[in-house]
């Protein structure tokens, strides 16, 4: 398909990072004639922080993509250097998957995987302005003065909006060290009328690995039997490794194996000494930084003023690749200057003679506040165009990525005139992501935790395709092979479920065997010779059936009020009973249905009770005029 | 809008009336009432004269009810509409009983809404329903108890912080397992959730004082043969009888009898007599009136004015070993003859001058026995009034999660499972103060751990 200005497509993509892929692979396997647009081809998918994939909530989440059809599982799966499932030792609903990835390999097989997607196409170009036509969008215009035309719109810039990098009183202006910044795209978007607020997110210094003294550090090796993230158990290697199946571009070597360790080492109280003599050089502490960073993912300056009592901090070193000797240094992310830098690298274990080959750096940037947006991720203010990733206020590839995934589809789905793909809590943590950004907003890059989801027990990261079949089914989001399996290894696991509850023996049900933790070698040698996959998933779902059915209950009870929806331009206004406050709330949110406006803070049952006799009431109007 | 829950609420306003009308909404209504009232038919929209009997068996009052049919109630589900005696005892305890089977406490206005949306409202009232619903929701807040609800949701709000902190700490080594967390060390939660269970049951078991509270005081008659006890005893109950008990059980051998007098319930049990000589049944009889008047908060004692029973007195005394203050000496029958017994046995106890007859001072003695109740009741301990049933089925319902995460931590159950049955907790907990907000947890995970590597 030719890439030209007279080229209309369905769907364009403004962003070639993690949200952006999958965005545009998303609504170009569903059909959608899509563009993507990156500024630089060469940093497609690239991992500008630490080079790793999955951890707590967010492993669950790319589970969640694989069973949605995105790419981010299969890319980390075959990219992967080295593969650790976290919380082992707790139960199955809070373990989770973690890869180390090999940062360029990961880039190059995503840069591929969408160069050979059927219905999309790939440019070089920076969005400058968007084109909106009575208050729909209609296209883009970029510094190239090439203009692109599209019925939707993605934007997935992340933190190349007026993106500003601070080391210590140096300022660069981009989005990312080396690359560029976009200024031109805010003004467009502040000018249809979108408010951009500013956060500030930062990254740890970059150092060779010869330069490391490994001796009494301590080494963190990959698992022998690793937990990969995309479900092999439902599809056939064709399905999984499409890249690697032809020819010249096999895999020089089998997912997981081979795998390489990281590091752990520790800052020491001189550490604290540099970092404490030397804030008044850091601009986060001057003030010169105003947009708010992540607390779960402080600087070095923030640990050491926030914590005084700590003596010292741990430190992960992670390789960035098999064929480079470049190191991330987790857990000294900074704004300090560089030459504090270095001394303060020089006081911890075993980076005595460090050689350092990026500095580390703050970097602020303008998102959009999320509670402009729809739960399909459209825009309120502007029909078709979207949004999602670090521009949403999210920060991480993963929530990045099930972002561009779900506004892919439902950028398609508003093309076709279609219901949008919406996850609820207790789907998905996808689900809980993108309603917790258009219902609460956030204050800080937000992160995935598991504690963020209230039915976080039913959403283990074994079950995400049992979970989301219905969804792939509807949005046609899997090949059919595929889907007949999965709906297959649901019938299994009810079946089993409902065999081992159901024959009781001298000593009660298999299920109660189970519960009690006694020696499931016991059970059935027809279960025992089942996959894994569902043997795991079974016994799971029956060994914690109290509390899974408690919490299924309880999302029961807040279903029936996310079934009434509210209708679009709904009066808030004069509504007797309302108090202010919640007026305002209501206004400024838009809630789409009844049991978004109640998990509003500040909205609370009596308001929930008033609603609900209000939309009856307009309901039953609108009947009597019909 | 068909709901699955069934929904009670009271229909009336607290406080006395002569009628006190609960009602409760939803599909078990029909099966509550073949229960509860052993009701062989049930024929919709009339009106039936029932004995009210709880789960324990025990009846707590003779009431009238009907049944609506779905569709033809106020709110358009099926209904139930139960009108007992006025009393917030007995309200609260078919409250209570109603709650325990497994009926939900209902929302402010619930039922108006739920009128509403099944179509049993004109369109044009709609305004008013939500001026209902906002005032019902007000009338919570600011009702008389407004004080206690005050004290009792600032004590759960510390408890939701202690509850809270303990999340906050299994969360962050949930949610953080590689941010070099100092070694997990669960004896401060531990400490903490018994601290709270403690609590939990303080203010439980002010709630079951309540419930003991709302059984009624015990009141037992005693007196000579020929004192009038019966006749006394008729004429005290009078109209504001409330029930005739005729259970089988320990009280076979007494005559026991519900009264409602002021806010107070009172059970007045009428005894066979301490010293009536005879076989060995009447003597196992005398066993159990002393059993009896062992349990009475007050004993009416019955004297003929025109008899000479002072001996009979003061021997029952001794017999019963009976302390003068729990006695009310009522001298009866001073229409006949007026003897003015005033012997020297009677001082130190409280005597009262009585016509069970005509009637005379019976009245009287009434106002001036409220008065000494009123007087008891405001020397018990304040948490005891304040817990009310919908109150307390949310701390039972916590505190019972509780202990589970408190089994859970001793045990070193997998943390996830004890924050499942913590955060459970906190949603009854939050049915007292306001929802409990999941940011509360980052925020206390936050301030408490350094967290990113």
């Amino acid at each position: 398909m030719p890439t030209n200005s007279e080229a209309r497509f369905d769907v364009l993509v403004c962003g070639g990072g993690h949200a952006g892929c999958e965005a545009a692979l998303a609504a170009a396997r569903i059909g959608g004639r899509t563009l993507i647009l990156t500024g630089n081809i060469d940093s497609i998918a690239q991992m500008s922080c630490n080079p790793a994939i999955g951890g707590q909530a967010k492993g669950q989440i790319v589970r969640e993509i694989d069973a949605l059809g995105g790419e981010m599982a299969v890319n980390t799966d075959t990219t992967g250097i080295q593969f650790r499932l976290l919380n082992a030792s707790k139960g199955p609903a809070v373990q989770a998957p973690r890869a180390q990835c090999d940062k360029k390999a990961y880039q190059f097989r995503m840069k591929h995987i969408l160069e050979l997607q059927e219905n999309l196409s790939l440019f070089q170009g920076i969005v400058s302005e968007l084109i909106i036509n009575k208050g729909r969008i209609c296209g883009v215009d970029t510094n190239l003065g090439v203009k692109f035309y599209g019925e939707s719109v993605i934007v997935t810039t992340g933190t190349f909006l007026r993106g500003m990098m601070h080391i210590g009183k140096n300022q660069n202006e981009g989005g990312r060290l080396g690359d560029f910044s976009s200024n031109t795209l805010s003004n467009s978007l502040m000018k249809s009328g979108i408010e951009l607020n500013r956060l500030k997110t930062g990254t740890p210094p970059r150092i060779l690995g010869s330069s490391i003294d490994f001796n009494g550090l301590l080494e963190q090796k990959g698992d022998d039997d690793p937990t990969f993230f995309s479900f092999f158990d439902t599809r056939g290697a064709e399905d999984l490794f499409h890249v690697e199946q032809e020819g010249q571009r096999k895999l020089g070597w089998t997912p997981g194996n081979q795998q390489v360790s990281c590091w752990t080492t520790y800052t020491s109280s001189k550490t604290n000494q540099l970092v404490r003599r030397n804030l008044k050089r850091s601009p986060l502490y001057k003030g010169i930084i105003e947009g708010a960073g992540p607390r779960y993912c402080p600087s070095i300056e923030d640990k050491v003023v926030r914590f005084a009592q700590r003596e010292r901090h741990l430190v992960f070193l992670e390789p960035e690749g098999r064929n480079t000797d470049e190191w991330y240094v987790n857990g000294m992310s900074t704004s300090l200057p560089f030459d504090v830098q270095i001394d303060m690298l020089r006081t911890v274990k075993g980076l005595e003679s460090v050689r350092v080959l990026r500095p580390a750096y703050a970097v602020e940037y303008d998102f959009a506040p999320p509670t402009q947006l729809l739960s399909s991720l459209e825009s309120k203010k502007i029909e078709g165009l979207f949004f999602a990733g670090q521009i949403n206020g999210t920060s991480g590839y993963e929530e990045a990525a099930a972002q561009g995934l779900i506004a892919g589809v439902n950028a398609v789905m508003k093309v076709r005139g279609e219901d949008p793909l919406v996850l609820g809590r207790d789907e998905a943590y996808i689900g809980v992501l993108i309603d917790d950004l258009v219902t609460k907003g956030t204050k800080e890059p937000y992160r995935m935790f598991t504690s963020r989801a209230e039915y976080r027990l039913m959403l283990n990261h074994g079950s995400a395709e049992i979970r989301l079949a219905k969804h792939a089914r509807r949005h046609n989001l899997l090949t059919k092979k595929r889907l007949g399996n999965i709906e297959g290894k649901i019938d299994s696991i009810k079946k089993w479920i409902n065999l081992l509850e159901g024959k009781a023996g001298p000593h009660g049900t298999y299920g109660d065997l189970i519960r009690r933790g006694g020696d499931t070698s016991k059970l059935p040698n027809e279960f025992l010779g089942l996959t894994q996959a569902i043997r795991a998933e079974v016994l799971y779902q029956v060994g914690f059936r109290g509390y899974l059915e408690r919490e299924a209950k309880q999302a029961e009870k807040f279903k029936s009020l996310d079934l009434i929806r509210i209708p679009e331009g709904f009066e808030y206004k004069g509504i007797t009973g309302l108090k202010q406050e919640c007026i305002e709330k209501l206004e400024s949110i838009q809630p789409y249905t009844l049991g978004q406006a109640g998990r509003i803070s500040g909205v609370n049952p009596t308001d929930i009770s008033i609603l609900m006799v209000l939309l009856a009431k307009t309901g039953k109007k609108r009947d009597l005029v019909e | 809008m068909a709901s699955k829950d069934t929904i009670v609420a009271p229909a009336t306003a607290d406080g006395e009336s002569a009628i006190s009308v609960i009602r409760v909404g939803g599909p078990s209504c029909e099966s509550l009432a073949r229960d509860i009232f052993h009701a062989r038919s049930l024929e919709p929209r009339k009106s039936q004269l029932g004995q009210y009997r709880a789960l324990n068996g025990i009846i707590i009052d003779q009431v009238v009810f009907t049944y609506f049919k779905r569709d033809a109630s106020y709110t358009g589900e099926p209904t139930l509409e139960i009108s007992s005696h006025g009393n917030p005892f007995i309200t609260r305890k078919i409250l209570d009983d109603l709650l325990s089977r497994g009926c939900r406490a209902a929302d402010p206005g619930e039922f108006t809404r739920l009128a509403f949306l099944n179509g049993k409202m004109d369109l044009t009232q709609a305004e008013s329903v939500l001026e209902v619903i906002r005032a019902r929701s007000d009338h919570a807040l600011a009702s008389a108890n407004a004080k206690l609800n005050g004290v009792i949701k600032n004590t759960v709000k510390l408890l939701v912080t202690n509850v809270l902190s303990v999340i906050a700490t299994l969360e962050a080594y949930i949610d953080f397992p590689e941010d070099g967390l100092p070694e997990e060390n669960m004896e401060e939660s531990e400490t903490i959730l018994f601290k709270v269970i403690e609590e939990l049951e303080g203010l439980i078991s002010h709630a079951d004082a309540y419930e003991q509270n709302s059984e009624g005081l015990r009141v037992v008659i005693l007196g000579a043969v020929n004192a009038g006890k019966s006749s006394f005893m008729n004429a005290f109950l009078g109209e504001d009888r409330v029930l005739v008990s005729d259970e089988p059980g320990t009280t076979r051998d007494f005559v026991e009898s519900r009264i409602a007098l002021g806010s107070h319930l009172i059970n007045l049990v009428d005894t066979a007599g301490i010293r009536e000589t005879g076989g060995p049944v009447e003597i196992l009889g005398i066993e159990k009136t002393r059993a009896q008047i062992a349990t009475g908060e007050f004993i009416f004692y019955v004297l003929d004015s025109a008899g000479r029973q002072e001996d009979g007195f003061t021997q029952d005394l001794e017999l019963a070993n009976i302390e003068k203050e729990r006695i009310l000496v009522i001298e009866n029958k001073i229409d006949k003859q007026n003897s003015e017994i005033h012997s020297e046995v009677l001082r130190g106890s409280r005597h009262f001058r009585v016509s069970a007859l005509t009637g005379e001072g019976i009245k009287g003695f009434k106002n001036d026995f409220e008065k000494i109740l009123d007087s008891v009741q405001a020397s018990m301990p304040k948490g005891a009034i304040l817990v009310n049933a919908r109150q307390a089925a949310a701390l039972k319902h916590s505190e019972e999660s509780i202990r589970k995460a408190f089994r859970g931590v001793t045990m070193s159950d997998s943390p996830e499972l004890i924050v499942s049955d913590l955060r459970f907790a906190l949603i009854s907990l939050g049915e007292i103060t306001e929802p409990i907000d999941n940011d509360l947890v980052l925020d206390e995970l936050f301030k408490n751990f350094c967290i990113g590597k």
